[in-house]
């Protein structure tokens, strides 16, 4: 059953040179301004528990694209037709008054969302405890710290279950503990088949959260279907970018591989430890023996926390070489002791040939989907090939 | 008129914290709301009536000058709020509108339901103490109800109006400031349409506060139902603006909220 349905959506801002241009063209008709596409002849429907994850470079139109889905926008041509309830996390919120107090301001803003004062008072104490603002939800929002702000919204915008779910990396709200409880919901929300529309500049999240993919590339659909191959798509194009423009490109393809960082607060869990053997000691770290091991170790603030590791390799120009997580591979790390885990990654025979590169440890909850902490090219060694051997890797190879 | 019936319970919400949001922190409250058009009629009929002492002739439905004034100016001040206020009410709620899906036409309304409504209660008050001080009664204040309801209604196009225009083109806003200025003067408010000059008159008929304001002194001082020709002028404003409106509304379409 479709659920979402986009049919040639398109949106075009008319640019004017000038306001009197405008008054014109108002009045004589005369065409006297410029065509602008944010979003060019967009089409997809998706069925009931499907993911689309949005990618493509900045100013491509993703967020157009979320907006005209969520209806804050109004398409210049096409349509959106969303069989459902439809609940959109793009700029939480709206329509809150700092001088009125939280309750006020739930109310209101849920009268905003369609959401009836009489339905809202079922759903209203969850709200509450859902965003922890017991003790303030009567006090004004002038009084909250941002935290508490978006922790009340998200709460009220997420109350009910949506049919579609449009989100805009928005899975960076308040603490590690809230952001913890937001992913939850968020995925609890997919496991109960709700349609899901994401964006985000993490090629690692979309992989994670979407079973198909479009990359928008100045407002055009340049690639439609399972998220794997959009994706690659889209990594091929960025490094050709990268290639053709050394600078912007480069500042470019870190961000995009940036993962999402922790807001401060209490933290759940972190990283304490990152060390590798098989190299020498000296300030050369060179790779003297022919595995590489890397350990790991991260503390939690409970034994009811869980984690998982990502170990990263990359060289020193940015290219990655291999990224793994114990989630990935379906490993779960040692418990050390109440609080605390560690992981041990070898790799045999390390294949790779002379050059600079750095470990990067990651930290996630049990989902893999929050990052807790992220040690970013902690670590370096450096590998010197014989003479005799050309390239990146050296691949298993044998000659017939 | 449909979509007022279907939004209502938004509209309401949206009115009641639009008025709270003026006067919150403060320890009257929404009562401040009504102390200004109290507190300007009773400057008036102190000048007017109890210092300066002016009278009016016969055909003006009260010898008081002071009461004359009142009877226009008080639904003049809420009509010239509305249309102000209504004028930016798009501009103003652009923050609300980029981010939900509402439709536009609730906050134009919004801004003439709380320009008009501190006024309301003063209105009918007035027009009370006037039938217990000269011993009337009638049905004058259903009949009031009914021209209040239909200022509102011809306000709301306008607002639209003027709202869409002024999202298009700031410059409305100035305009609007501008003539608001100098509009009472236009406007029988001071004086009865019988001083104006014969030659002058049909220009005054331009002007789409005339025939509003000739039916609130005609219902608040006679107790009787506006003539023919106020009514007629009144409709036809009201027709007029409500085309116009969807007009622009039709041309405007989904631009609208991209020029908030």
């Amino acid at each position: 059953m479709k659920i979402l349905t986009v049919q040639s959506l398109s949106k075009y801002y008319r640019q004017y040179p000038s306001p009197r241009a405008k008054l014109k063209e108002a009045l004589l008709g005369v065409k006297c301004h410029e065509e602008y596409w944010a979003l060019r002849d967009v089409s997809f429907d998706l069925k009931k528990g499907e993911s689309l994850g949005i990618i493509g470079d900045n100013g491509a139109g993703k967020s157009t694209l979320l907006k005209l889905v969520a209806g804050t926008l109004r398409p210049s041509t096409g349509k959106v037709v969303c069989s459902g309830r439809l609940t959109a996390i793009l700029e939480l919120g709206a329509g809150f008054h700092p001088d009125f107090s939280g309750r006020e301001n739930t109310y209101f803003a849920a009268s905003l969302m369609g959401i009836s004062k009489k339905e809202m008072d079922e759903y209203f104490d969850e709200i509450v405890s859902f965003a922890e603002l017991e003790d303030f939800i009567d006090r004004p929002v002038k009084t909250y710290s941002s935290g508490m702000f978006v922790r009340l919204a998200f709460s009220l915008v997420t109350s009910v279950k949506p049919d579609v779910l449009v989100v805009d990396e928005a899975l960076s709200v308040g603490d590690q503990h809230f952001q913890k409880k937001c992913i939850d919901r968020l995925t609890g929300f997919r496991k109960l088949g709700c349609t899901i529309l994401f964006c985000s500049h993490s090629m690692y999240h979309i992989r994670r959260l979407c079973n198909n993919a479009i990359w928008l590339h100045k407002g055009k659909p340049m690639a439609l279907g399972a998220t794997e191959a959009v994706v690659g798509a889209y990594e091929n194009h960025m490094r050709s970018m990268e290639n053709n423009s050394a600078n912007s490109g480069h500042d470019n393809m870190n961000a995009e591989k940036k993962m999402p960082e922790i807001a401060g607060g209490e933290n759940l869990a972190g990283l304490e430890s990152l060390s590798l053997q098989g190299i020498s000691n000296d300030d050369g770290h060179l790779l003297i023996e022919k595995d590489l091991t890397v350990y790991a170790t991260a503390w939690t603030r409970d034994s009811s926390v869980e984690v998982n590791f990502g170990i990263l390799i990359e060289r020193g120009d940015g290219v990655w070489l291999n990224a793994l997580g114990t989630h990935l591979d379906g490993v779960k790390p040692r418990r050390l002791d109440e609080n605390r885990w560690g992981m041990t990654l070898c790799f045999k025979n390390v294949p790779i040939l002379a050059g600079e590169y750095f470990v990067s440890v990651y930290l996630f909850d049990a989902s893999g989907l929050l990052v807790y902490e992220e040690w970013l090219k902690h670590t370096k060694f450096t590998v010197i090939s014989p003479k005799e051997k050309i390239g990146l890797v050296e691949l298993p190879h044998e000659w017939l | 008129m449909y979509f007022m019936v279907r939004w209502r319970s938004l509209l309401l919400d949206l009115t009641k914290r639009e008025l709270e949001q003026r006067y919150i922190g403060s320890v009257g409250g929404i009562a401040w709301a009504l102390f200004r058009p109290a507190l300007i009629a009773l400057s008036y009929y102190f000048v007017f009536d109890l210092v300066f002492k002016v009278r009016l002739h016969a055909g003006a439905g009260t010898s008081h000058f002071g009461l004359y004034l009142l009877a226009g100016i008080l639904p003049w001040m809420a009509l010239n709020e509305g249309i102000i206020t209504g004028t930016s009410s798009l501009i103003d709620a652009g923050y609300i509108l980029k981010k939900t899906f509402l439709p536009f036409e609730l906050f134009p309304a919004r801004s003439i339901l709380v320009s008009a409504l501190p006024y309301i209660p003063i209105i009918f008050l007035f027009q009370a103490l006037l039938m217990i001080s000269t011993h009337r009664l009638d049905i004058s204040p259903v009949i009031l109800a009914t021209w209040i309801i239909i200022q509102l209604a011809l306000t709301y196009y306008a607002a639209i109006l003027l709202a869409i225009l002024a999202a298009a083109f700031r410059d409305v806003i100035q305009f609007v400031a501008l003539v608001t200025n100098i509009w009472i003067f236009f406007s029988p408010v001071f004086y009865s349409l019988d001083s104006v000059p014969h030659s002058l008159r049909p220009f005054l008929w331009l002007n789409p506060g005339t025939p509003i304001i000739l039916g609130y002194q005609a219902i608040i001082l006679k107790g009787v139902i506006p003539g023919i020709k106020t009514i007629s002028f009144t409709f036809g404003w009201l027709i007029l603006l409500f085309c116009f409106s969807s007009l622009v509304k039709k041309r405007c379409g989904e631009q609208l909220v991209d020029w908030l």
